[in-house]
């Protein structure tokens, strides 16, 4: 019976295999990996592995994109990374012999290929060339990802902001110009109420000034959108 | 002076004085014991996550009410007459409101996943049975004086009222859009 959905080629012929971590192998390594490895094609929205499954082996894709997710507190879907040719995935709950602690999902159709567990594991061992380039890959994703902690963070910290100066506003009032917080504080003292740093309130507010949520005259805040202000600190009714 | 400005100052210096610290503490407790037991599931980093989440809700709420809310609430007392630069109450209360709310999603959401785990908990259940019964009922009696204060306390019902009208002349009382419908 034909399998459409089901084809093999030989890793010496990949030209994805340039961009990936397998670049270092060559002869009858390629030809060994070949013989270790399957490939099939996914359609969009295809899962490749779920979160939670035993990881048989490392995946490789050949083509398309896939995204990496888990699920958050409130049930929401949290993209972790997005994984393009020539990248591998699954190598984290894989090489830590965990089960998978996210998803991944095809955003469009792919060809993907596993490679044996075991094989890959001999081939880290007898390759160091291979492990070496494991953990490149490794390293630049935890980068990534504390990149995007980061920029998490900070996200919070804007929401955090913003509500500060609706609690000023609630509190003192717009001066004769309805515009104009009627408080003169310093930037420390509004660090404080955020609870983050004076080099951090600074560049937050320098940045809500640049979008145009307030104006800065020394001392003095004045709000120029207040709805975007609101959208920003995240009060939702 | 009225007797309600008296009665609410002591309300703001138990929860100050008494009721905070003791919430601070069960934070305090419930974060710093948490790795200590040696267990490695992966619940723990979420609840790990959600108690720093919680301790610096917790700590802003705190920051706000003492700093703003609380001044501004006996200030709404001690005003003559109301003028623009009394404190908008109806906003402000709004915006605790909604700490408050993010604060109890947040011990719900412990309390879920601290239930049927191996791994000792005392110090969370502690933490979460303060905020279920303290933090809860005391925040309830707060605002349920603030509301009393609106709607028998003559000094405060006109120094709120007025203020709130000053706001909607002015197009400012905004915050959610919705203290208009509240008066």
């Amino acid at each position: 019976m034909k399998k459409p959905l089901q084809f093999e080629t030989g890793c010496a012929h990949c030209n994805v295999r340039m961009h990936s971590v397998f670049n270092v192998l060559e002869g009858e390594q390629l030809n060994e990996m070949t013989m270790h490895k399957s490939c099939s094609t996914y359609k969009k929205g295809q899962y490749v592995f779920a979160e939670n499954g035993l990881p048989s082996g490392l995946f490789c894709v050949n083509s398309g994109k896939i995204k990496i997710t888990t699920t958050g507190f409130d049930g929401k879907e949290q993209i972790l990374r997005l994984a393009k040719s020539g990248d591998i995935v699954g190598y984290r709950a894989l090489i830590s012999n965990e089960r998978y602690a996210s998803s991944a999902v095809t955003l469009e159709d792919a060809s993907i290929c596993i490679i044996d567990k075991a094989y890959f594991f001999k081939a880290l061992e007898s390759t160091p060339k291979l492990m070496f380039q494991v953990v490149k890959k490794m390293s630049r994703d935890l980068k990534e990802a504390e990149d995007h902690i980061v920029s998490l963070s900070q996200k919070n910290v804007r929401e955090r902001m913003a509500e500060a100066l609706l609690f000023l506003k609630a509190t003192y009032g717009f001066e004769e110009d309805q515009k104009t917080i009627n408080v003169s504080l310093t930037r420390e003292e509004i660090a404080d109420y955020v609870g983050t740093s004076t080099e951090s309130c600074i560049r937050l507010l320098s940045e809500f000034n640049q979008d145009k949520m307030i104006a800065l005259s020394g001392k003095k805040i004045s709000i120029i959108n207040l709805p975007m202000l609101i959208q920003t600190a995240n009060i939702e009714d | 002076m009225c007797k309600h400005a008296d009665h609410t100052k002591e309300i703001i210096d138990h929860l100050l004085k008494d009721v905070y610290p003791l919430l601070d503490l069960r934070i305090n407790n419930a974060l710093q014991c948490f790795n200590l037991g040696g267990s490695i599931a992966p619940e723990k980093d979420l609840v790990n996550d959600l108690l720093v989440n919680l301790k610096n809700e917790f700590h802003s709420l705190t920051t706000y009410e003492e700093k703003l809310v609380f001044p501004s609430v006996l200030k709404v007392f001690h005003a003559k007459k109301a003028k623009t630069t009394l404190p908008n109450l109806g906003d402000l209360l709004q915006l605790t409101n909604r700490k408050e709310n993010r604060i109890n999603h947040y011990v719900a959401k412990i309390d879920q996943l601290i239930n049927n785990h191996l791994w000792d908990t005392e110090n969370q259940e502690e933490l979460v049975n303060a905020f279920s019964h303290n933090f809860v009922t005391e925040k309830a009696s707060w605002n349920k004086m603030i509301q009393d204060r609106i709607t028998s306390c003559d000094c405060f019902k006109k120094n709120y009222f007025d203020v709130a009208r000053l706001y909607e002349d002015n197009s400012l009382n905004s915050v959610t859009g919705s203290s208009k419908s509240k008066h």
